[in-house]
């Protein structure tokens, strides 16, 4: 994705059309970044900029939320992306071990991408299945009762698509 | 008028206050981090939990408001509980930093500690605290996250307050920091006030990083004379060093609020640069200069400003600036009277209301308006036009007090002004710091800056406020007022005899009806508005 790409035309017209179903600006800025972000693939600084121009927010204000939510990319995703939770019951049961492991195994700290560009690390908060904690969403699958033996089993699969 | 019942005590206060605000009119402190008069109330750090009777939970002081009959118990074992599981939960993520921390000592994270604090870590074994970088939010101010208790004061600073928003957050949780748009920085011009209102160590200046401790500084409450706002300060001097460390707001709703903007804060520095300041009176003796003793400089001018005054075509001409005291204008004035002078003339700015948050004014002089107040001819061509004499030659000695004329003249008449001063019979010079005009002065007079002297100020809305001496002048140097009294005194004992400026101020309410109230007794830590027009 190059850098300095302004937004196109047609994704402009999506924006303005959300704009216009918006209570208010402010509401209408996730979804101005989710359309940015299927478009673009992740958010770049410069449509972070212009989406804060758009709304007329801040920029500081659109990278606050933009940070915040974990199903924004501010990188290039890899091919797959793998979301640990981190949240409570999920960090009881033994998420940071998870975590660790998964770091090890893949070469990446949270947040990164593998060289291969297979598979980003990500982290997410409660993904509502405290039950069967730990758990993690592998793209859009949710993978229960995590143990090491699982994630070995389901990074080499990711590995070999 | 609610009335109210706090830690037994029974108040009336008025309507709209929260908790926090109504205890301490009573004297009872509520720990708290994330609220500040000034901005919006979010009660998020939980750090002012009180207990209200009848209400079930702990409530947070910031955001609950003064009722009738309201029964609050700050002390009450349920409020001092809650409080602390605050403070430990707070201080989990929060380095054990204080020795090395510019905060320390000021803190008010570290004041709730010792006042709630466990003293101790239920953690078994070595604790693992987040540890990130520090970075800089600006070239003056640098952020910790480690140390960030996020109470959002600074955020809610550049939304609220400049409403430049440059400050946001990145992440969540326990990786949320503090952060500016990549490639902007905190760059309004009150960004300052951000160190201030951070309740630890997480925004600190960097011009003073790791080289200060407050405990030392001795606090002096005054003004700034860096424009014609006239905003309310204190200035914390460290008495081993003599030397200011941090100049920082003095709340004044009237003046600034509780702000003071960039220039205020960091730009007075270089009258601290010891070798840009004057520091013993200077006289010309034939071709060269000598350093000499006040005795000598003060008889030398007023010997011979006499002697010029007598001459049959005599023309003295007195030039001063709005950067002068009330007080010292006042000398200043009296003194060419004295002397017959019939060209008195002091720099003034342009009073307006054009201001930068609605602070920083575009004169940059603390007092145009006691220029305007004492009977300057006022407008700033007067300055022009003795300039203009003294070039055509019709002035044949000059008294300048805080003013470097060359200031005044277009780059091609600098030669003509040059040969005009040099041509002079006397020419005395009073600045703190050597400019073009003193080079050619007769006699240079080291004066004082505003930090180092005591007088009065009037700001662009007619308010008279207290100058108040925080440091001593380098070397011999003296206070204006106190130059222009010993000359005074010598030229005249009677006409010149007051004590000090106190003294002086008495004088001008007797002459000048819009200050006819106004003495030192009287102007108080926050200013007097004059009378009459802003
Ligand atoms: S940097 Fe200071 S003011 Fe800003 S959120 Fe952190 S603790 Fe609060
Ligand atoms: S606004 Fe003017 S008076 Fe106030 S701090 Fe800034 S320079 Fe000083
Ligand atoms: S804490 Fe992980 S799913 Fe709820
Ligand atoms: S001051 Fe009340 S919750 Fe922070």
């Amino acid at each position: 994705m190059p850098e300095n790409m302004k937004l196109t035309r047609e994704l402009k017209e999506k924006i303005d059309s959300i704009v216009a179903k918006s209570e208010t600006k402010q509401s209408a800025l996730i979804p101005v970044l989710r359309e940015i972000q299927n478009a673009e693939g992740y958010l770049t600084n410069e449509s972070m900029e212009e989406a804060a121009k758009i709304l007329g927010l801040t920029p500081a204000n659109v990278q606050s939320v933009a940070t915040f939510y974990t199903m924004f990319f501010r990188k290039e995703p890899g091919k797959h992306v793998v979301w640990l939770c981190r949240t409570l019951s999920c960090a009881l049961k033994g998420a940071e071990q998870a975590e660790h492991h998964m770091c090890e195994k893949l070469g990446v700290h949270t947040g990164g991408t593998t060289s291969d560009g297979k598979i980003t690390l990500m982290e997410a908060e409660c993904l509502a299945s405290c039950g069967t904690a730990p758990v993690m969403l592998v793209d859009d699958d949710l993978v229960e009762n995590l143990t090491k033996e699982k994630i070995d089993r389901i990074i080499e699969e990711l590995r070999k698509d | 008028m609610p009335k109210l019942t706090i830690d037994g005590k029974e108040l009336e206060v008025e309507d709209g206050l929260n908790l926090i605000e109504a205890a301490s009119r009573i004297g009872v402190d509520i720990p708290h981090f994330c609220y500040h008069p000034a901005l919006s109330v979010v009660a998020q750090c939980r750090q002012c939990l009180v207990e209200v009777e009848g209400v079930p939970k702990v409530m947070p002081a910031c955001n609950t408001y003064v009722r009738e009959g309201l029964i609050v118990k700050t002390d009450s074992e349920r409020a001092v509980e809650a409080r602390k599981a605050t403070v430990e939960f707070t201080l989990i993520n929060h380095p054990l930093d204080c020795p090395i921390c510019d905060k320390g000592g000021e803190c008010p994270l570290q004041k709730t500690t010792v006042s709630h604090g466990p003293g101790y870590s239920r953690f078994e074994g070595p604790e693992e605290k987040k540890v990130r970088q520090k970075y800089y939010l600006s070239d003056k101010i640098i952020y910790d996250p480690n140390r960030c208790i996020m109470c959002t004061r600074c955020v809610r600073f550049t939304e609220e307050v400049t409403q430049t928003g440059e400050l946001g957050y990145e992440g969540r949780g326990f990786r949320k920091k503090i952060v500016v748009f990549p490639g902007k920085n905190l760059d309004n011009e009150l960004s300052g006030n951000v160190t201030d209102l951070c309740p630890v160590g997480a925004l600190l200046n960097k011009d003073t990083l790791h080289e200060e401790r407050v405990w030392y500084w001795k606090f002096t409450d005054t003004v700034c004379s860096l424009c014609s706002n006239g905003c309310n300060i204190t200035v914390g001097v460290d008495p081993r060093k003599g030397k200011v460390a941090r100049v920082r707001p003095r709340t004044n709703v009237d003046v600034n609020d509780y702000w003071i903007c960039d220039r205020g804060r960091y730009e007075w520095t270089d009258i601290q640069d010891a070798d840009k300041r004057l520091k013993d009176p200077i006289i010309r003796k034939g071709e060269g200069y000598e350093i000499t003793d006040w005795e000598e400089a003060v008889s030398f001018s007023a010997t011979r400003l006499l002697e010029e005054s007598r001459k049959p075509l005599q023309s003295i001409a007195f030039i001063t600036s709005a950067a002068l005291t009330n007080e010292e204008l006042y000398l200043f004035k009296k003194l060419g009277q004295t002397l017959g002078s019939s060209n008195i003339a002091s720099s003034i700015g342009l009073i307006n209301d054009k201001k930068t948050f609605g602070l920083l004014s575009s004169d940059p002089y603390p007092n145009s308006t006691g220029v305007k107040d004492l009977g300057y001819p006022y407008g700033s061509n007067m300055v022009f036009e003795v300039i203009e004499s003294i070039m055509e030659g019709k002035v044949k000695s000059l008294y300048t007090a805080g003013i470097d004329i060359f200031d005044f003249v277009k780059k091609e008449d600098k030669p003509r002004l040059s040969e005009a001063l040099s041509n002079l019979s006397l020419f005395v010079a009073q600045d703190v710091m050597l400019t073009e005009t003193l080079r050619l002065a007769h006699v240079i007079l080291p004066g004082a800056s505003a930090y180092e002297k005591d007088g009065t100020f009037t700001n662009d809305r007619g308010r008279v406020q207290r100058v108040r001496k925080a440091i001593t002048p380098p070397g011999t140097a003296k206070a204006d007022w106190e130059i222009l009294l010993q000359i005074g005194k010598e030229i005249n004992e009677t006409l010149f005899s007051y004590k000090d400026p106190g003294d002086v101020m008495n004088a001008i309410a007797n002459e000048h009806p819009a200050y006819g109230d106004i003495s030192y007794d009287n102007i108080g830590m926050l200013g007097v508005q004059r009378s009459g027009p802003a």
